[in-house]
């Protein structure tokens, strides 16, 4: 699904990537781990083409497509769903509104018709009440003086709609308490369909202990320099970076 | 004629204004220069005064709209007939009093207005009044004056919609007495629009009396030219004014307001905050300023001009101005401008939405912020078709 060799990407004229490779098959769960500052977020703010980031050198093939060649809201479009560290505030965009504009924007890019109001409606009820998402958060205008957890469950209600390929989660877990992780894992762990591929940034072991990684990866100066299974996850928690034999970036 | 020859003038009716006028003298280009907003042109082009003889013929062609009274003025002429009004809301030609402005605009078009038409409200309306302008003409200079009283203890809200379609190349300059009298409250909505080669000048006069309120909302979508001039004074206690306007433009148009408010009375207060969207080389002026007067003790005012330059091209002169005289008060100022929210936008679009219709959407929500505070679902859904159209 996703390919990526030797990518090299620069934040204001700082390398932060340096030569990355990485594969994500279908189904496939990957966790992304490593110090503050090793180049996490670049990497998935890279693949949703966030405007800070400069690919330097480096591939991104993504569905036999070259990533970059696709703008930020074909890249949506095409079933890559990054859910924000911090999501943004949108004063005077309803909720509602946005997310039917989205969901339509991504019929009408793959040449299907237009789903209508009446019918939305219906399908966001169902989603919220499924997930126990409060409705209320419909009606407001997107992130607009959400608490941090309502904001990631903001996100984790327009995965649900947008029903995305990929799923980019960047630190999706940070500020939300135990039954609000739960709530976002059954999320996650309900489009895993076997198809779906998700690549998830966390510092934390209680995210992973509910979504099972296939893959744990962890970043240090701008390259993956170690990768393994869910029980890398366990000895990073237990023994910490340095622990198994990786130097802080910063060093 | 041409206007700024004042000693060729015709048709001139009330002499006591003229003089006035000729006194104060019409802004020339060197006086508005520091404005960056020359709207001296306009006194040099050869027009024609509108004669006082307007067909009224026209009224029925605008259907009524159930969720309003509507009061029909075409070319400044109040078309009673096709009008619909309750009993508390009484029309009248009146003879003018002489009303002191330092605003020569205003006498330009006293000087030409023989009586004015009054409005007055009696009563709390079941329904908002809507104020119907609708102007026609070739190359014509269109002078209106036009009270609007609001009686003791009355909430009444009002929204002024200006219809220009069969107007070319003309100088509407119409003048706005708002007397609120004591606890009264008026919410005063005006949407405007113009693109047939026009210039729109308001000379709005808000009286207000004592516990009296006075809410001004302006939007003007693309006028060609446009300019909002108002000027009170708070003289009475508790007075209170507020003035918020959506400006959006595109290509070489140009808007502005210009407010001078007085505060010579205590716990008064004013409240100005316009939002200009300037595309193209369109340009806006934002020309506020509030004197408080040492009488004025424990008042309040607030300034704030907000620009978003969506184009290179597109200019805001902002001059945001307090001169306090009195230190028991609560007030500030500011201007901003900038470009619609980079992160705003990328969000949008990483949820699939292609920019332009991000960029829309953003616009509608800055316009919506100003929408939502008329304060009355007819007047605001009204507005909402306004800017969809």
């Amino acid at each position: 699904m996703l390919e990526i060799k030797n990518l090299s990407v620069t934040i204001k004229e700082k390398e932060i990537l340096k030569g990355l490779d990485l594969t994500i098959n279908p189904g496939e769960v990957h966790v992304l781990m490593g110090t503050n500052g090793a180049g996490k977020s670049t990497l998935v703010k890279t693949l949703s083409a966030h405007y800070d980031c400069e690919v330097t050198s480096g591939k991104m093939t993504y569905k036999k497509k070259n990533l970059m060649d696709l703008s930020v809201s074909d890249r949506a479009n095409e079933g890559i769903f990054m859910s924000f560290q911090n999501p943004t505030e949108i004063p005077g965009v309803n909720n509602m509104y946005f997310l039917k504009t989205a969901l339509n924007a991504k019929r009408a890019y793959h040449g299907e018709d237009e789903m209508n109001v009446a019918k939305f409606l219906k399908f966001i009820k169902t989603k919220a009440q499924e997930f126990g998402l409060d409705e209320k958060m419909l009606k407001r205008n997107v992130n607009d003086g959400f608490s941090g957890g309502e904001k990631k469950k903001n996100e984790l209600l327009q995965m649900l709609v947008l029903e995305p390929d990929l799923i980019l989660l960047d630190e999706i877990d940070s500020g939300l308490d135990v039954d609000a992780i739960k709530m976002i894992a059954n999320g996650v762990k309900s489009m895993l369909d076997g198809k779906r591929s998700v690549l998830m940034i966390t510092h934390y072991d209680r995210l992973l202990e509910l979504i099972k990684p296939d893959f744990v990866h962890v970043l240090s100066g701008g390259k993956i320099v170690k990768s393994g299974d869910y029980t890398l996850a366990l000895e990073i928690d237990e023994q910490g970076y340095e622990g198994i034999g990786i130097d802080h970036v910063a060093k | 004629m041409l206007l700024n020859d004042l000693s060729q003038l015709e048709g001139i009716k009330d002499t006591k204004s003229f003089d006035l006028l000729s006194e104060m003298g019409l802004p020339t280009k060197s006086t508005e220069e520091f404005r960056q907003f020359d709207i001296s042109d306009i006194f040099s082009k050869n027009l024609l005064l509108h004669s006082d003889e307007v067909k009224l013929n026209g009224g029925s062609k605008y259907p009524a709209n159930q969720d309003f009274y509507t009061v029909i003025i075409f070319d400044g002429e109040v078309d009673i007939k096709n009008s619909i009004l309750p009993d508390s809301v009484v029309f009248s030609k009146k003879e003018k009093n002489l009303h002191r402005s330092p605003n020569s605009l205003y006498f330009l078009s006293e000087a030409f207005v023989e009586k004015e038409n009054e409005i007055a409200i009696k009563k709390d309306l079941e329904k908002p009044l809507m104020i119907l302008n609708i102007y026609s003409g070739d190359d014509s200079f269109v002078p209106t004056s036009e009270s609007v009283v609001i009686e003791e203890n009355c909430k009444v809200d009002i929204v002024e919609l200006n219809i220009s379609n069969h107007l070319r190349n003309s100088f509407v300059n119409a003048n706005k007495k708002l007397i609120i009298k004591d606890n009264a409250s008026l919410n005063y909505t005006k949407l405007q629009s113009s693109t047939t080669n026009n210039s729109f000048i308001s000379n709005i006069e808000p009286i207000i009396s004592k516990n009296a309120k006075c809410s001004l909302i302006a939007i003007d979508l693309d006028s060609k030219r446009a300019l909002n001039i108002v000027n009170s004074t708070l003289s009475c206690d508790h007075s209170n004014f507020s003035f918020e306007s959506i400006i959006k433009l595109g290509k070489k148009n140009k808007s502005g307001n210009i407010i001078s408010i007085v505060h010579d009375a205590e716990f008064t207060e004013s409240n100005m905050v316009c939002k200009h969207l300037l595309d193209g080389e369109s340009q806006a002026l934002f020309e506020v300023k509030t004197t408080v007067n040492h009488e004025a003790k424990f008042s309040k005012t607030f300034q704030n001009s907000q620009t978003i330059l969506l184009k290179n091209g597109a200019r805001i002169n902002a001059n945001p101005k307090l001169i306090l005289h009195t230190d028991e008060l609560e007030a500030a100022h500011g201007a901003t401008s900038g470009s619609l929210d980079e992160e705003a936008l990328y969000y949008m679009q990483s949820r699939g939405i292609e920019l332009p219709k991000a960029e829309k959407m953003l616009i509608n929500a800055i316009e919506l912020q100003v929408i939502e505070k008329i304060g009355n679902e007819s007047i605001e859904k009204l507005a909402l078709s306004f800017i969809e159209d």
